[in-house]
């Protein structure tokens, strides 16, 4: 019988590490010196920047299923480099500002892909993917991605790009309506038929 | 049977109404303490802890060496923050703000009535093969062309009849010059307040205009003034050295209009124009705000 990920203690450790990642991806009252010099091209604030929101914008790639999420990312903050200029206010609107950037990569992304089929991948790039010998674990792992992958995708488009901006991005209503060109209503309703519906697919504890 | 809307359950759905939107945030950041939710409070965590964590560290030193290159080589003026707020989408400022609108249309139609007022004279006699300047149109049509001239202030000689018949070719040529500079004078003069052309500057175009007339289009003038020259003197009435001919200098009538660069003036705070060549482009957008301006024009 195949072990409910969800009742697996909340990933004990995981769900920790994970919060954790969430909170620490605050710069806090630092934001606007950092963003000050990341303005006059300082590498420590770029560094900064990067390593407080590419975790989240990276995250959210992944679960969007995106082929290649870690050149996305580095290709979300290409873009902040390049309209930094365009941007001015506090942490968390630049946080809502960045998922703008990653949502849109996104839509670019998959529009590119139909226009350009994909060449077999060399198998540099494969090798990493390859099962290393650990049959169970991978097994675990496989449908724990897949389960989750089921869980998220069964939901609409718009309905995953809020919860995954909610959960992944840390983003409140307000900041994923901004992400989302929606209004703050229209995304509450999306979210409660999300999580009605994630429910709905949930076992029974 | 389970009511159902899209797929979803109704009865769920109430659950979730309850839920008031602060419950729903801290359901998030670590719980709602309540046993309803703890369910949707474990799957958020699940998911954090499946797609959140630290970056390899041979993947980030790559990205961040690339995005040094990317902030290296962009301007760093690029970087500093402009004057527009981005706190959600963003309505990008497109176009002048509307005062300076309104006074790059003005400049636009002065410029436009301006090149008319001038040209107007200046097609005038270019169409008439300078005829008109020199007189030497048909009676009737030269004083019909006199009358329409006068309306723009240009004064050119009436025809014969209307005249008095009075004088000759080369009084008529030489009173035909000197008017025709002083009106290309006045039309500047009329002009000015519009696009700012000073007389003075635009001396050498009303000169141009001058010898244009005394020239004529394709030399028809000369010819008929030469002509009617030689009768005269045949006749025996004094004609100045200049009659024998027209100037060697045949140039072709300027094209109507002002010089190409004319600095807009004479309108108080109003500086769009300074740079701007008259009539040219005028800039439809204004650096502004907008978010996530990547690949496409979005960010």
């Amino acid at each position: 019988m195949v072990d409910n990920p969800n009742t697996r203690g909340a990933a004990a450790n995981g769900g920790g590490t994970a919060r954790s990642a969430l909170r620490a991806s605050m710069i806090g009252e630092q934001f606007e010196s950092v963003l000050g010099a990341a303005r006059t091209g300082a590498e420590w604030a770029w560094t900064d920047l990067y390593r407080n929101f590419a975790p989240g914008v990276l995250g959210y790639l992944r679960a969007q299923r995106v082929p290649e999420p870690e050149d996305l990312t580095a290709e979300v903050f290409f873009q902040v480099v390049k309209s930094l200029g365009q941007f001015e206010g506090n942490e968390a609107q630049f946080r809502s500002w960045v998922f703008v950037i990653a949502h849109r990569k996104i839509i670019d992304d998959s529009r590119f892909r139909k226009r350009r089929p994909a060449d077999p991948a060399p198998f540099e790039t494969i090798e990493p993917r390859v099962a290393t010998g650990n049959v169970e674990d991978e097994a675990l792992d496989g449908l724990t991605e897949l389960y989750f992958r089921r869980l998220i995708f069964d939901l609409t488009p718009e309905q995953r790009d809020v919860m995954l901006m909610r959960i992944l991005g840390g983003l409140t209503v307000p900041e994923v309506a901004a992400a989302m060109g929606k209004r703050p209503g229209a995304v509450e309703a999306l979210q409660r038929r999300a999580l009605a519906q994630l429910r709905k697919r949930l076992p029974a504890t | 049977m389970e009511s159902r809307s899209g797929g979803v359950n109704l009865v769920e759905m109430k659950t979730f109404r309850k839920i008031s939107p602060q419950d729903l945030d801290r359901l998030y950041a670590h719980g709602s303490g309540s046993e309803e939710l703890e369910d949707i409070f474990r799957l958020v965590q699940n998911v954090r802890s499946k797609y959140l964590g630290e970056i390899d560290p041979e993947l980030e030193t790559a990205h961040l060496a690339a995005l040094m290159q990317v902030v290296n080589s962009t301007d760093k003026g690029d970087l500093v923050a402009r004057a527009s707020k981005v706190k959600g989408p963003v309505s990008r400022a497109s176009g002048l703000p509307q005062g300076r609108r309104r006074f790059a249309l003005q400049s636009v139609f002065a410029t436009l009535s301006a090149k008319l007022a001038l040209g107007g004279a200046a097609v005038a006699m270019a169409a008439t093969g300078g005829l008109a300047g020199t007189g030497n149109l048909p009676d009737q049509v030269q004083t019909a062309a006199a009358h329409a001239a006068e309306k723009v202030g240009i004064v050119i000689p009436l025809g014969e009849t209307a005249q008095g018949a009075a004088g000759g070719v080369s009084a008529i040529a030489e009173q035909t010059a000197e008017s025709v500079l002083q009106n290309a004078r006045a039309a500047a003069r009329v002009a000015e307040p519009m696009v700012g052309m000073n007389p003075d500057q635009n001396s050498e175009f009303g000169q141009d205009t001058a010898v244009g007339a005394i020239s004529g289009g394709a030399g028809s003038v000369s010819d008929a003034a030469r002509a009617q020259a030689e009768e005269r003197k045949a006749a025996g009435q004094s004609a100045r050295p200049e009659d024998a001919g027209p100037p060697t200098d045949s140039r072709p009538l300027p094209e109507a209009g002002p010089p190409a660069h004319v600095p807009a003036q004479g309108q108080k705070g109003q500086d769009i124009a300074g740079d701007a060549p008259v009539g040219g482009p005028i800039p439809t957008s204004v650096p502004g705000g907008t978010p996530a301006g990547e690949g496409g024009g979005r960010p």
